[in-house]
């Protein structure tokens, strides 16, 4: 047995809003707010990255539970803005968070789907018994070409889930997993390279959809479930309509994606987007719901979980909720996000 | 002239994400031969259209993948830019008059979606003039914009006058299965999307998109002694140039080119305007739509509009380019599948088409009959 026993997520606290990169850029607002539902973004403070995200988020993690620190003997980050290119964010991360040195660690890419490898990373670990507690972390700054409709999107933020093999400690029991990969060229940035490009219509239907739907479906089979017996769904949410598309093509009603429009407010947090939503959902879950987390990374591939909500939820610490991160903000102009992002 | 065409076949248009250039022809080529009843080993040659593999992938003439995916071995590329198609179509119905040839297949295809929209565009504008248009920052759409602008204000007519050729385009291709955009436009959605060059808007432009289509001429005499089953004819061809820079121009609003390949056209055919019930014109944006009806002779200078407003079905009934996607050395060809087509079901007796190279820089003009 394994399953998630305590969650953390961080968004840094600017935001800019969709109308005004609008009006810089010459886009038409509209089509922002009502085509991909996005009306604001989070960005990240000069000393804001995603080793530094990474790290508030597990942080929040650890406040939700009193366990002893040591205990955890895997520390997983994934992200496709690393802090350095040569020298891992998880064990920074593992250093500031007090854990000792008995832990293994390293940092996963798969673009936008590298923090639910890291979650599959340490759910095996954990299931097999190597390890007893493992952190499993998706943190990313997201970069985007100046006037690209990406810009309206790529935003900053971190979750980290805390995983255990202990039944008493779960509060989300992994019921199964499936994941599908495949050569996909829908987004990539080479080295050395400032901002990535991606292939626009192509990252749709072949990419995101495919590799979502796929994922969802196979699991959905495997553990012998159907739409109406999942309370709710995280998908990966590069903007508001896709998840909620995804969502339609497998069967699932509004009240179920509810969670994933909260993209509308802090943009496309990349690796850490899935696991957003999640912690969004995990902030609100009862026992008995079933939750469907199918993430998607370009290259491409999706990683999809199932987990069930046990009683032991209602024993969690208060920490900061995602929602109250959320809320937690202050609007920049296009002048200061320049600033903050080093355009 | 009188030419049989025993065989026709189009892929769908579209992003086909999932087909190469090699895949489009072999899709095309053999559903053409297999709707004529032939085997590859019965076509004495193939003339490939094509207009921008070489940028697009580097992979040009696209003529040598007809031996490895059809196995046919005397092959020809035409690449007239969007003429290329209806170009192809003349030359191998020159090489069956010439009587070196029976059976000759005519395959026109484009992979456009390997590129990215902007590199896409880039590309296109292969199609004017180097030295004094692409040097100077113009493009295929710049052009037409100041030839909009030109015959708006030479005619008195609106933005929104201009519209109603996308507006019929889009409404015809709606049942058109192979189109690759089946939704309606209105003139408030044309006007709400983003200016390409003023005055002409996103929603104005054709898409440049995947697709193959192909068709097969053969001689009478083949014809007539193994009893095919005639889908059509070829009546006539015409194909004219004139120079691309606008400043080389006698006038805006006239592409002489247009007008000389369809005087050809009609000359081969015997038939003239009134005779013809079918028309797919040129509608990459809407201006173009327009003079290429004036300049077949299917209305004066200025009354272009009216006759589409007046012929809405007659016009562009497989979409045109505007609904069906702009599949460059494809269309041409894709334009002789959809008449010969709807000739039959719609007991028409002759249709006519027209694509030019880039803003008119090289036109054709092809007649069908029934």
């Amino acid at each position: 047995m394994t399953g998630i026993i305590s969650y953390g997520a961080y968004i840094p606290k600017f935001r800019i809003k969709s109308e005004e990169i609008a009006k810089v850029q010459g886009h038409d607002p509209n089509y922002i707010l009502k085509e991909i539902l996005i009306e604001e973004k989070s960005v990240p403070s000069l000393d804001e990255d995603s080793m530094t995200m990474g790290f508030e988020a597990s942080l929040n993690a650890l406040k939700r539970v009193n366990i002893d620190r040591k205990r955890i003997g895997a520390v997983y980050s994934g992200s496709e803005s690393p802090a350095y290119a040569v020298k891992p964010n998880a064990s920074i991360i593992g250093e500031a968070l007090g854990i000792g040195m008995d832990y293994t660690s390293a940092d996963v890419e798969f673009a936008c789907k590298a923090g639910t490898a890291a979650m599959q990373m340490v759910f095996g670990l954990s299931k097999s018994g190597f390890i007893d507690c493992g952190l499993a972390i998706g943190s990313d700054t997201a970069q985007s070409p100046p006037g690209d409709l990406i810009e309206h999107t790529s935003s900053a933020g971190a979750a980290a889930i805390l995983v255990s093999n202990k039944e008493e400690e779960i509060i989300a029991k992994l019921e199964g997993m499936h994941s599908v990969s495949s050569d996909t060229p829908d987004f990539w940035r080479r080295p050395e390279e400032k901002y990535p490009q991606y292939a626009e219509r192509f990252t749709g239907a072949p990419a995101y959809f495919k590799h979502v739907v796929q994922s969802a479906k196979e699991l959905m089979k495997k553990t012998k479930t159907s739409p109406k017996d999942i309370s709710h769904v995280a998908f990966h949410t590069p903007n508001g309509k896709f998840p909620l598309k995804a969502g339609s093509m497998l069967g699932f009603d509004k009240s179920q994606l509810e969670s994933n429009l909260i993209v509308s407010k802090i943009g496309n947090t990349y690796s850490a987007a899935s696991m957003m939503v999640l912690t969004h959902i995990l902030d609100k879950a009862k026992e008995g719901e079933r939750i469907l987390l199918a993430s998607f990374g370009s290259g491409a591939g999706s990683d999809a979980f199932l987990f069930s909500v046990t009683k032991s939820i209602k024993n969690l610490n208060k920490a900061k909720t995602t929602q109250e991160y959320i809320d937690n903000k202050e609007y920049i102009s296009y002048g200061e996000y320049c600033k903050l992002t080093y355009l | 002239m009188k030419i049989p065409i025993i065989g026709a076949y189009s892929t769908g248009f579209g992003d086909l994400w999932d087909k190469g250039m090699g895949d489009l022809l072999e899709e095309a080529g053999i559903n053409a031969l297999k709707s004529a009843g032939l085997t590859a080993k019965d076509v004495d040659a193939v003339y490939t259209a094509n207009a921008f593999s070489s940028k697009i992938s580097g992979h040009a003439p696209i003529c040598s993948l007809c031996f490895e995916r059809l196995g046919i071995s005397s092959s020809v590329c035409i690449s007239s830019g969007d003429a290329s198609g209806a170009i192809a179509i003349k030359e191998a119905a020159n090489l069956i008059m010439s009587g070196e040839a029976k059976y000759v297949l005519v395959i026109g295809a484009e992979k456009s979606t390997d590129l990215k929209t902007n590199e896409m565009l880039a590309v296109a504008q292969d199609t004017i003039d180097d030295k004094e248009e692409l040097f100077i920052g113009a493009t295929v759409q710049s052009q037409f914009a100041m030839i909009t602008r030109k015959y708006m204000s030479d005619f008195r007519l609106s933005r929104d006058d201009m519209s109603f050729i996308t507006i019929n385009s889009h409404k015809n291709g709606m049942t058109n299965k192979f189109a690759q955009f089946r939704f309606e436009l209105d003139v408030n959605k044309i006007n709400s999307s983003a200016f390409i060059a003023d005055p002409i808007k996103a929603l104005d432009c054709s898409m440049y998109c995947d697709g193959a289509s192909a068709i097969i001429l053969c001689s009478s005499g083949a014809a007539e002694k193994s009893k095919r089953n005639v889908l059509g004819y070829l009546l006539g061809s015409g194909i004219a140039s004139m120079p691309s820079p606008l400043s080389k121009r006698k006038s805006l609003t006239r592409i002489d080119s247009t007008a000389d390949a369809a005087a050809e056209a009609y000359k081969k055919s015997g038939i003239s305007p009134k005779d013809i019930g079918l028309i797919e014109s040129y509608d990459l944006v809407p201006v173009s739509g327009i003079i290429s009806i004036e300049d077949m002779g299917f209305a004066e200078k200025g009354k272009g509009i009216e006759f589409i407003k007046k012929h809405p079905q007659a016009v562009n009934q497989s979409g045109g380019l505007k609904s069906c996607g702009h599949a460059v050395g494809a269309t041409g060809i894709r334009q002789a599948v959809d008449i010969i087509k709807r000739l039959k079901k719609n007991s028409i007796k002759y249709g006519i088409s027209n694509t030019m190279n880039g803003t008119g820089s090289i036109s054709a003009v092809n007649i069908f009959g029934a």
